[in-house]
């Protein structure tokens, strides 16, 4: 083959492969999805920078609307190394076979996480790792509104926070709002009429839906509306980017806990990797960086919250997990559209 | 050179290369339809398939439940009522830059420049002025006009107002092509035989830019039926919409028969305006080489 054919060859190939993304750069990274809105930076800080000096591996922490959605809409070729989820999503995920499963010695540090929150399949492997918690309770505008207003759930029914609220998607309602609410009025994710009655007053307070993190950051810090329930991590990195007039509330009856988990997509390649950071996640340093920058709580039972924290947060640890309700994820990941449409309809009918 | 040369060239330069140049400039166009076609109809046989058997049950089941029946009426009515106010702001602007007499891709820079800007973006901009706390509530409170903040967004309003912000350049568009290839001498022979100028515009100028109206109408109305981010951002919580609903479906919970029946449902309500309006612009066009004739 002449010279200059053979050449022609060798660029149109790297050409081709380039187009493909099959470059070296893309198998440089090991890919994380996360949502934005502030959570991409805290695991950017707490996990994927501490990995690379540990390890030399690189992490780009990519941040999404939906993780999950990135996760199925690639099934079959992922993109990703690993996608955040909440727990009901890592229950679907699970049911739909579309993660990796492991053994724990494939993760060794996962046997410190509290067994309640490592999520399993049938046959006994896990799921992914459970690195955090957050808790659900109420976000308060305190240029609108005082903390003690919304010391119950039952308060976000009060007619006076007309056009004062706000709440999330349906998809978030059914799996946070509804079993909390229930909670709080009598009920629980099994019997969620008690909670109905209550949605029913706050959906007809509720100024808008907020579509993202973002959305509410906003909405909140503006003072377009007074509280609405929200995520205690998301209100902590609001007020340590200098929002004071945001405020967390644990209402009486409790707040309910996420666990948040890191799954890995059915056929992800660089698994070895991959379960290396997995299991950095699952030790104790790396999550309490991630309490003192984001406000997550860790899933570690060897991490122990420093009292900069605790202060942050307004009570001890011991005590919020007094307080924490820990619902049947895999009861409401089950209900999840019979539940979403009843809240549509009911959203829907609200004058 | 062999006779078989002589013949090939013969082909290739004589009416058959023609018809093959036809046919190849044609292939890619007709590879994207093709593929085009496939999808539309794999999406609505989608809609119509339910456990692997033929079902109707998707739309019964939604116009069974009032709030996705008023979130399909909605759409439409929103739709139609952004068209329309993009024709009638539309129209003045179209109209102005027709007649202006300086460089006139200066003003059509003006009028494209919000494209260059996300709609995420254009539309948190809407917040800052129409919200609670945005610059005329906050006006008006100073003023002492008002004691409660008026609603001006997160209700139909605000949906209205930041969908004709974001679609206006394309009525403005459409409008304008058509207006430049208007001969300017119909306007002088209706001046020079006595009509005055708003005769003129009546009878002459804005029957023959009908066209552009119609085309703009049909674009403005067919992109407010899909619209997603201006109803989320600016919409209340009983503002939803089709194209709102469908992402639900397709991002959140991966229902995609669901939203194959509401994508059908929105293209036949797309349709439904389309179709007339297409032969109503027909029809005039015939009308108008009639009398023209």
């Amino acid at each position: 083959m002449p010279h200059f054919l053979k050449a022609k060859c060798v660029a149109g190939v790297s050409f081709l492969a380039l187009a493909a993304g099959i470059g070296p750069a893309a198998s440089e990274e090991l890919l994380i999805a996360t949502w934005g809105g502030g959570v991409e930076a805290v695991w950017e800080e707490a996990f994927a920078k501490p990995f690379k000096e540990e390890t030399g591996l690189d992490v780009r922490i990519v941040p999404v609307p939906t993780p999950e959605a990135q996760l199925r809409t690639q099934a079959g070729d992922p993109q990703y190394h690993a996608v955040m989820v909440t727990y009901p999503q890592g229950a679907n995920l699970l049911k739909d076979g579309m993660i990796e499963l492991f053994d724990l010695a494939d993760i060794p540090t996962a046997a410190e996480t509290n067994p309640d929150y490592l999520m399993r399949s049938e046959d006994g492997k896990l799921a992914g790792v459970s690195p955090y918690f957050m808790y659900y309770g109420i976000a308060v505008n305190t240029d609108l509104a005082t903390p003690e207003e919304f010391s119950s759930w039952s308060n976000l029914g009060d007619e006076k926070w007309r056009d004062l609220l706000a709440i999330t998607r349906p998809i978030y309602l059914s799996s946070y709002d509804l079993p909390i609410m229930a909670r709080a009025m009598g009920g629980d994710e099994r019997d969620p009429e008690p909670g109905l009655d209550l949605l029913k007053k706050v959906a007809a307070n509720t100024l808008t839906t907020y579509s993202s993190i973002a959305h509410m950051n906003n909405l909140l810090t503006r003072g377009e509306i007074a509280a609405g329930p929200y995520y205690s991590g998301r209100v902590w990195h609001l007020r340590q980017q200098g929002a004071e007039n945001v405020t967390m509330v644990a209402p009486k009856e409790g707040v309910l806990m996420i666990p948040y988990m890191l799954v890995v997509p059915k056929g992800a390649k660089r698994l070895e990797d991959t379960k290396k950071f997995l299991d950095f996640v699952s030790r104790a340093e790396p999550q309490l960086r991630g309490s003192i920058l984001g406000g997550y709580l860790p899933l570690n039972s060897n991490a122990v919250l420093p009292p900069e924290a605790e202060e942050q947060m307004g009570m001890t640890f011991k005590e919020l997990m007094e307080r924490v309700y820990q619902p049947d994820w895999q009861y409401i990941a089950e209900q999840e559209r019979d539940r979403i449409n009843m809240l549509e309809q009911l959203i829907g009918a609200v004058e | 050179m062999s006779l078989t040369d002589q013949a090939f060239k013969k082909k290739m330069h004589g009416p058959g290369r023609e018809v093959w140049g036809r046919v190849l400039l044609l292939a890619p166009a007709m590879v994207l339809l093709g593929l085009f076609c496939v999808s539309v109809v794999q999406l609505i046989a989608s809609s119509f398939i339910e456990e692997g058997r033929l079902s109707l049950s998707l739309y019964t089941d939604f116009f069974s439940r009032a709030d996705y029946r008023d979130i399909f009426l909605r759409t439409i009515r929103v739709s139609m009522l952004v068209a329309a106010l993009c024709v009638l702001l539309g129209y003045p602007v179209a109209y102005a830059m027709w007649r202006y007499k300086g460089n006139r891709s200066h003003l059509m820079i003006l009028i494209i420049l919000p494209w260059l800007v996300s709609i995420v973006v254009r539309t948190y901009g809407w917040m800052v002025i129409l919200g609670p706390k945005g610059l005329i509530n906050e006006f008006l409170a100073w003023a002492g006009l008002v004691e409660r903040p008026v609603r001006m967004m997160f209700n139909t309003t605000g949906v209205v107002v930041g969908l004709v912000h974001i679609l206006i350049p394309f009525m403005i568009i459409s409008i304008l092509s058509v207006m430049l290839h208007l001969d300017r001498r119909l306007e002088e022979a209706s001046a020079s035989l006595g009509a005055r100028s708003y005769h003129t515009f009546f009878r002459v100028t804005l029957p023959l830019t009908v066209p552009g109206i119609i085309t703009g109408t049909m674009l403005v109305y067919l992109m407010s039926t899909g619209a997603i981010v201006t109803p989320v951002l600016l919409g209340g919580v009983r503002d939803r919409m089709m194209g709102t609903q469908m992402y639900q479906e397709v991002i959140q919970t991966f229902n995609f028969q669901k939203a194959s029946m509401l994508a059908f449902l929105l293209l036949l309500a797309g349709l439904a305006v389309v179709l007339p309006l297409q032969m109503l612009e027909r029809k005039l066009s015939r009308f108008m080489d009639q009398r023209g004739s």
